[in-house]
């Protein structure tokens, strides 16, 4: 029996509306297609109406979850075309806020990602551990989602040495449940029957598709701007950026967790060694000169590429706004072909789509 | 007076009445129980009330592309299968309607909300209903192999005692011999069958790892995509009742036994054991688990708990 199958643009394993036609027989899939444009809030367009710290606020809300990562991306682009330098300090809080966010972000998919295997139990264990993160952004910023943390010029906010303290305390916690949960995922039995071998994306696709971020190295290419690019003082710390062979949805599991590990390294280093001195360059409106630049920022999902045009004005001349998902989703099809209906709403969710951010 | 017991039977105790608010109870107990053990606070007990109640209230909407008929008396055809069941398990001393064959017309009632819930999926009309009762079809070529073979090598043990050696199919008779003997779950050779059974009961209520049909972030709990209302109340009134009369037999085939003598005591005791029973093989597996895929589904119910089932069967044939 052949059936087509909707999934969206309502479907309990979506956060956000997107819409997908699978082609099934029986349980196979065999074609699918993905239809987006249901967020499109028309971003870019109300940019070029903004001044540069009104637009700071503006691409902070493209995405939820990566709200560090586009203002980051943003203001370091107008900075590079105004020839502004940032503070050591502030770029230190900057990459400690990248890098929480990056935390958070990766505990919210695996979360969902044992919610989506129905490892209920899993899901609410890791949303938990979560909490510990979201306490800590809580703290530095005053917000858990949306921060506010990013000025032209630096950070909007110092973190305090009380606080330093405390938040080396909490991460130590959090890394003492973080090595249990990682064992759990590494060594579950019902978890690896259902992620293994689903959704496979062999290397050279992954290459040829041009896919980019946790996806790709979890089909064992190496990109990472942090590495590639560095930006905001990332060459100053040590870390290592994890592949993992296989290519399929157990993969992109392990590779969070690992990448999880990486990411405490880099916060504990730039914490312990914050520099002295101011975190911004005080809190008026940037002259901006005519230029344009292009920014990539590693965001948990993957890179994103901002591209910014000036002429002089107060406001963008254009701003082009590139998301992960938009690399990551056209791998979608390929992964769903010769899969079960079962494993649809995982494969997609696997690559740890943003809707939100996609569509803009 | 006959009819009037007959008809306080079905309605009231331990028909329908009786079996609705036991089996609401225990599936409190299953939600709080899985809470507590995530780390969550948990809904109150009395929940499944709730909500059984809310949906009664709500509009019934029927697709227009689903065969009217069919689509709501299905969970209803169900319902009465569940009811008759729950006529014919005993509760220690007490039983309700007894005849020499319980155990098979149990088998197949048993089967008969699985099939509703096959052939309200398929009047739906819906493509996720569609894979769902794919999926509960194999649900029950999964499981029904173990269980015939559970309910035959109790009744092996039971017959070789008190029947000459012809297998009994009399639950009442396996009562009692549990009311001479101890009870079943005490004889070392039943211990892999009263394993099986603790697995057939999760996949028999559809509970994770074994909800394969109703999966709710795969097919949108599939045959029950379309329900709404009335009939999805029934519905899940259907599962409430059959996790009491799963848990039930449960009980009844393992640690049943002389009882206390007094009626509402056993019958307290009938429903301690069964929540316990759902704790130990819902619950706990719920909680530690993820969800299989259908074709793994149907390779672990053809290879441990039939296995199990069998180890049993040739250990009380050669008489242990």
């Amino acid at each position: 029996m052949s059936y087509v199958v909707p999934i969206g643009p309502y479907h309990p394993s979506l956060e956000e509306p997107i819409h997908a036609k699978l082609y099934t027989e029986g349980e196979i899939i065999k074609d699918a297609e993905v239809f987006i444009g249901y967020n499109h809030r028309g971003i870019e367009k109300l940019a070029q109406e903004k001044n540069f710290i009104q637009t700071l606020v503006l691409v902070e809300r493209v995405c939820g979850i990566c709200s560090h990562s586009h203002p980051f991306a943003y203001a370091q682009a107008i900075e590079n075309i105004a020839n502004i330098e940032v503070p050591k300090r502030g770029q230190y809080i900057r990459v400690i806020m990248a890098e929480l966010e990056r935390l958070h972000s990766h505990y919210l998919w695996l979360g969902i990602a044992a919610h989506l295997v129905g490892y209920d139990s899993l899901f609410m264990h890791i949303w938990n551990v979560r909490e510990k993160i979201m306490d800590i952004l809580e703290a530095i910023s005053g917000n858990r989602v949306n921060y506010g943390m990013i000025i032209i010029g630096g950070s909007r906010r110092d973190i305090s040495d009380d606080l330093r303290r405390d938040i080396l305390q909490v991460l130590d916690e959090f890394k003492v449940e973080h090595e249990k949960i990682k064992e759990i995922i590494l060594n579950d039995k019902t978890l690896a029957m259902r992620t293994k071998g689903v959704g496979v994306l062999p290397k050279d696709v992954a290459i040829q598709m041009g896919t980019i971020g946790p996806h790709a190295r979890a089909s064992g290419v190496k990109v990472d701007v942090r590495k590639d690019a560095p930006y905001s003082s990332y060459e100053d710390f040590e870390f290592d950026v994890p592949v993992v062979e296989d290519g399929d949805v157990f993969a992109r599991v392990v590779i969070r967790a690992l990448e999880v590990d990486e990411s405490i390294k880099i916060i504990k280093q730039a914490l312990e060694n914050l520099p002295e001195g101011p975190v911004n360059l005080g809190m008026k409106i940037p002259k901006v000169p005519a230029g344009e630049f292009t920014q990539r920022v590693e965001a948990p999902r993957g890179q994103v590429i901002y591209y910014v045009v000036t002429d002089g004005g107060q406001t963008n001349y254009r701003l082009s706004i590139h998301v992960p998902t938009f690399k990551t989703a056209p791998t979608v099809p390929y992964m769903l072909r010769n899969n079960s209906v079962a494993d649809a709403g995982l494969i997609i969710a696997s690559i740890d789509p943003c809707f939100s951010c996609l569509d803009r | 007076m006959v009819v009037l017991s007959y008809l306080f039977y079905v309605l009231v105790f331990p028909g329908l009445l009786f079996s609705t608010i036991v089996g609401l109870i225990l599936s409190g107990i299953d939600r709080k129980v899985v809470a507590r053990m995530q780390k969550r606070i948990g809904p109150p007990i009395i929940q499944p009330f709730y909500d059984f109640f809310k949906l009664l209230g709500k509009e019934t909407i029927v697709p227009r592309t689903a065969s009217r008929k069919t689509f709501l008396y299905a969970p209803v055809i169900g319902l009465l299968a569940l009811v008759t069941v729950a006529l014919f398990i005993p509760m220690f001393k007490f039983t309700a309607i007894s005849t020499v064959a319980d155990i098979i017309v149990i088998i197949y009632l048993l089967t008969i909300p699985a099939v509703a819930l096959i052939i309200g999926g398929a009047a739906s009309g819906s493509p996720y209903a569609g894979v769902g009762i794919s999926r509960e079809m194999v649900a029950i070529i999964s499981y029904e192999l173990p269980l015939v073979i559970v309910l035959l090598t109790i009744g092996k043990k039971v017959g070789m005692a008190l029947n000459n050696g012809a297998i009994t199919f009399s639950l009442s008779q396996i009562v009692n011999y549990q009311a001479q003997y101890g009870p079943m779950i005490t004889k070392w050779s039943l211990i892999p069958a009263a394993i099986a059974l603790l697995l057939i009961i999760p996949i028999k209520v559809g509970s994770v790892p074994f909800d394969i049909a109703e999966a709710e972030t795969e097919i949108c709990e599939g045959p029950l995509v379309e329900y709404s209302g009335v009939p999805l109340a029934i519905f899940k009134l259907n599962h409430a009742i059959k996790m009491f009369i799963m848990t039930s037999l449960f009980v009844t085939l393992f640690l049943s036994g002389k009882g206390t003598g007094i009626l509402i005591v056993d019958i307290l005791l009938q429903v301690i054991l069964s929540a316990i029973v759902v704790i130990v093989s819902i619950s706990t597996l719920k909680a530690i688990t993820a969800r299989l895929k259908v074709e793994q589904v149907l390779k672990f119910f053809w290879t441990y708990p039939t296995a199990l089932a069998l180890l049993s069967l040739i250990l009380v044939w050669m008489g242990f």
